[in-house]
C-alpha cells in the first residue's frame, strides 16, 4: 500500500430517486444497463426507474450492477472538500464519507462493501 | 406629640439594604416546534443557522433526516418531533435549524421559529409530568413562563445518547 498523500480522486457521480451519491471511479467497471449482471439490491433506496446500473466487480469476483437512474458525470474531487461521516449519523458498511459540494453533502459510497456475494458479506 | 406612620416607619427602617439571596437561574434557548415550545440549556447550543440542501441518508431511523454541509462541516440533522413521537416536521429549504452539542457530538436540530435566549429561575422548575408518554423521558423539567407559556425543558444530552444509541443499533 502507498503511503502516497492523496490529493484528488475521481469520484463517479450518479442519481438514484432524486439523491446524489459518488463512488471511487476505480472501483467503477463500467456503467451498464440494469440487466448486465446480478444486482446487489437497493442498499442504498429504491432507483425511480433503475434501467442504469453501474457495474463493478472487486477482485477475483464476477460482476455485480448497483441499479440506478442516472450517472451525472466523473469529478475530480481535492481531498479538503472530503468529509467522514460525523459519528451521530452512525456506523454505515458502505457509506464511507461524504464529499461536500458547496453547502451539499453528496454521500460517498463503498461499492464493494454493498456487494452481498463478496464472501466477508456471507459471514457477517 | 404622637409620631406619625411614617416617623414611626422612619425611626424602625433600617441603615442600608438587606443583601437579598440570589436565586440561582439558567440561560435557555428557546424555540418553537409543531405545538412545543421547547428550551435548551444554552451551553449545549452552538449556533442557529439556515437549513442547507438536506442529504437523506439510508437505512437509518426516521428522525435522523439526513446531512446537510454546515459551514464546511457534515452534519446530522434530527427532527426531534419524529424523536419525541409528537408527529413530524416538515424540513423546508432555507428553514431554521440549530446545532446542539454534547459530549462531542455536534448534531443539527429543525426548528419551526426560534425565540432566543431567556434566564429561568431554577426554583421555578417543575417536574416533568408523570405518564407524560415517550417525550416525558426526555424532558428535564416544565416552566410556565409568563411571556411564553408553558416551556418544556428539554434534557438535550439525554436526547443525544438515545439517538446516537438508536443509530448503532440499526
Amino acid at each position: 500500500m502507498s503511503d502516497e498523500v492523496v490529493e484528488t480522486v475521481e469520484i463517479v457521480l450518479f442519481d438514484i430517486a432524486g439523491t446524489r451519491y459518488g463512488a471511487d471511479m476505480t472501483q467503477v467497471r463500467r456503467i451498464g444497463r440494469h440487466d448486465d449482471a446480478d444486482s446487489v439490491g437497493a442498499p442504498l433506496g429504491t432507483p425511480l426507474e433503475g434501467r442504469r446500473a453501474i457495474i463493478f466487480a472487486s477482485s477475483g469476483h464476477h460482476e455485480v450492477a448497483l441499479l440506478i437512474d442516472g450517472v451525472l458525470g466523473v469529478h475530480t474531487v481535492s481531498r479538503g472538500e472530503l468529509r467522514r461521516l460525523p459519528l451521530a449519523a452512525g456506523p454505515s458498511p458502505y457509506i464511507i464519507g461524504a464529499w461536500l459540494d458547496r453547502d451539499q453533502a453528496v454521500l460517498l459510497v463503498d461499492l464493494f462493501a454493498t456487494n452481498p456475494f463478496r464472501p466477508e458479506a456471507s459471514h457477517a | 406629640m404622637e409620631p406619625t406612620p411614617l416617623q414611626r416607619a422612619l425611626a424602625e427602617a433600617p441603615e442600608k439594604t438587606r443583601p437579598q439571596a440570589p436565586r440561582p437561574e439558567e440561560e435557555f434557548f428557546i424555540f418553537k416546534l409543531g405545538a412545543l415550545t421547547l428550551a435548551i440549556v444554552s451551553k449545549h447550543i452552538r449556533e442557529v443557522s439556515r437549513l442547507a440542501p438536506l442529504t437523506p441518508l439510508p437505512r437509518t431511523p426516521s428522525f435522523l433526516l439526513g446531512v446537510v454541509g454546515n459551514r464546511g462541516q457534515v452534519m446530522p440533522v434530527i427532527d426531534l418531533l419524529r424523536f419525541l413521537q409528537q408527529g413530524e416536521s416538515k424540513p423546508m429549504p432555507g428553514g431554521r435549524l440549530f446545532v446542539g452539542e454534547s459530549n462531542g457530538l455536534l448534531v443539527a436540530f429543525l426548528a419551526d421559529h426560534v425565540i432566543g435566549l431567556r434566564r429561568i429561575f431554577v426554583a421555578d422548575k417543575l417536574p416533568p409530568p408523570a405518564g407524560g408518554g415517550p417525550a416525558a423521558e426526555f424532558l428535564d423539567g416544565l416552566v410556565q413562563h409568563r411571556e411564553l407559556g408553558s416551556l418544556s425543558l428539554l434534557d438535550l444530552p439525554k436526547v443525544l445518547q438515545a439517538a446516537r444509541a438508536s443509530v448503532v443499533r440499526r
